[in-house]
């Protein structure tokens, strides 16, 4: 039997959910404009910057209950998941969203990329910043869809926040309060750990916030397979979850 | 038509501390339709997410006999996409099931006929009609894929007379052009003017199956009081014979009841038939009969 593929299904039904979510428009909306204020203050490179810092944002947003909306409200408990696996359709959200955040993001990044072409400040570590920053975007995604296996209505992404926030808390507590808050400022700046324990700081600094990947300095092997291996624990932890999942609904 | 398409054998299924099925054992014969009768909490719609993928068993197995056998699915309480039109699902549908345009559309006009389903509801969310309306988008939805096998989870439940009358007619249409349906209702007296195979089950155990129309044909469903002369007897010929504080009854087949008869001498055979109500089986009855 001809049958559409179920990435095809996947993307549209996806595309349809994200339509409805004002929010994430608005958001979007929001950052536009703030990179544009940015830009038309005149601080082109400094907008560039922001850009590459926070896209990786969207990922995260996109993943904003990813499953447990469907998974609770029976929907998948339909004659379409007959001919579609319903957990394979689950685990494939994660590359429909990939695609779709790339797509936002491609969108958001052409205008930076044709502004540095003007202004002679073209690079090709343009490209290599914009791909870290894809894979930070996915690194979220696939943590948020971890987390939205167990986490309703949106505290997937308000978890990993809250998670943020509170790392960025301590070390601003951290920095303000110990004699070596100068030598962590300088760690985290450049990026180039001396001894395991400033290896080890640096790890966990990556993996609580992916989006220093963007930065030239950040750009150690060790460091971006750190991600990739994360993110794969993250797809894997899903895929098994995902294969014992039962519709029992609530 | 006595060919399985789906065998089901020993499923058992536990919910942390409540044991929802225990030893689920059946066949589903094509072009038969099948009502699969229990109480609340017996395990049927466990059962039915068994068979169709939604649930893992603890042990048994589902068995597809003809491995391309195409299933339909009309849950109790049908629930969709909250952000897609109607149409949009029944379009997903047709792609998914490998329908053109111009055949889908035809469907759609022809079942929402049939259904008395207004089709300007399909440009609107599915999730925001009524019950009942959702009711038959999910029979839209299955009909439009054209099933081998149906399977309907309570098929009645939130339709009006008009609806319960239209389902009824489709099972009857789905019969006669040799699909499988297999229904799990408390609605009785609709099951019985349709059923080919009963199946009952109870605390999670299949308790009985009998081919509905030869049953009636026959058998006989006798009723006594409890602690007369003829309990002992009976219970001894029909030891599947239930009681209840007052009642002793059971379900036989007529030629064995007739044989019984005629082995009796002419005071007992008086005094039985004085004692005992007989009367051609009913399904409600049945149903009570193994749910005492």
């Amino acid at each position: 039997m001809p049958a559409c593929p179920s990435l095809k299904f996947n993307f549209y039904v996806l595309w349809k959910k994200i339509l409805r979510r004002k929010f994430f428009f608005l958001f979007l909306a929001g950052f536009i404009l703030f990179l544009a204020l940015f830009w038309w203050q005149g601080d082109f490179t400094y907008a560039r910057r922001f850009f590459f810092y926070l896209f990786p944002y969207l990922f995260l947003l996109l993943a904003q209950d990813i499953f447990r909306e469907e998974i609770d409200s029976g929907c998948l408990e339909n004659v379409l998941f007959l001919q579609l696996n319903f957990r394979r359709y689950l685990f494939e959200k994660n590359l429909s969203l990939l695609f779709l955040g790339t797509v936002f993001s491609c969108f958001l990044f052409l205008p930076f990329l044709i502004g540095s072409i003007i202004r002679q400040e073209f690079s090709w570590s343009l490209f290599i910043s914009f791909f870290m920053g894809i894979m930070a975007g996915f690194y979220y995604l696939t943590l948020a869809s971890a987390l939205g296996l167990k986490l309703r209505s949106g505290s997937n992404v308000l978890a990993v926040i809250v998670l943020q926030v509170f790392l960025f808390l301590s070390l601003l507590v951290g920095l303000t309060s110990l004699g070596s808050g100068r030598d962590l400022i300088d760690l985290l700046i450049s990026a180039s750990p001396q001894n395991s324990r400033e290896h080890l700081l640096l790890f966990f600094f990556v993996a609580f916030w992916p989006n220093a990947l963007v930065a030239r300095s950040y750009s150690s092997l060790s460091l971006r397979l750190e991600i990739v291996f994360l993110l794969l624990i993250f797809l894997a932890l899903q895929a098994w979850r995902l294969s014992r999942l039962e519709l029992k609904r609530e | 038509m006595n060919e399985i398409i789906l065998r089901v054998r020993g499923l058992a299924k536990r919910f942390g501390l409540i044991q929802a099925l225990s030893q689920v054992d059946f066949e589903l014969r094509k072009g038969k339709l099948t009502v699969f009768l229990g109480e609340n909490g017996a395990g049927k719609t466990t059962t039915l997410k068994i068979i169709l993928g939604f649930l893992f068993p603890d042990a048994g197995s589902v068995e597809k006999i003809q491995p391309d056998v195409h299933l339909g699915y009309v849950p109790e309480q049908p629930a969709f996409f909250p952000w897609l039109k109607g149409r949009e699902i029944l379009e997903l549908t047709g792609a998914l099931f490998g329908l053109n345009r111009a055949d889908l559309n035809r469907k759609i006009k022809e079942f929402c006929s049939q259904l008395s389903f207004d089709p300007a509801q399909l440009e609107r969310p599915a999730r925001s009609y009524s019950h009942g309306n959702q009711k038959k988008m999910a029979y839209l939805q299955s009909m439009l894929i054209d099933p081998d096998l149906l399977i309907v989870d309570e098929p009645f439940s939130a339709l009006d007379p008009v609806g319960i009358r239209q389902v009824r007619e489709l099972f009857i249409r789905l019969r006669e052009m040799g699909r499988t349906v297999f229904i799990s209702s408390h609605l009785i007296s609709e099951a019985e003017k349709l059923a080919d195979r009963v199946i009952i089950i109870k605390k999670g155990k299949t308790i009985s199956q009998v081919d509905w129309p030869e049953f009636i044909q026959n058998g006989i469903y006798l009723k006594t009081r409890r602690f007369g002369s003829l309990e002992k007897i009976i219970l001894e010929r029909w030891p599947e014979s239930q009681t209840s504080d007052e009642w002793l009854e059971g379900f036989v087949l007529r030629s064995e009841w007739e044989e019984f008869l005629s082995g009796l001498n002419e005071d007992l055979k008086k005094m039985v038939l004085q004692d005992v109500e007989i009367k051609p089986p009913d399904l409600e009855s049945f149903f009570l009969f193994w749910n005492r």
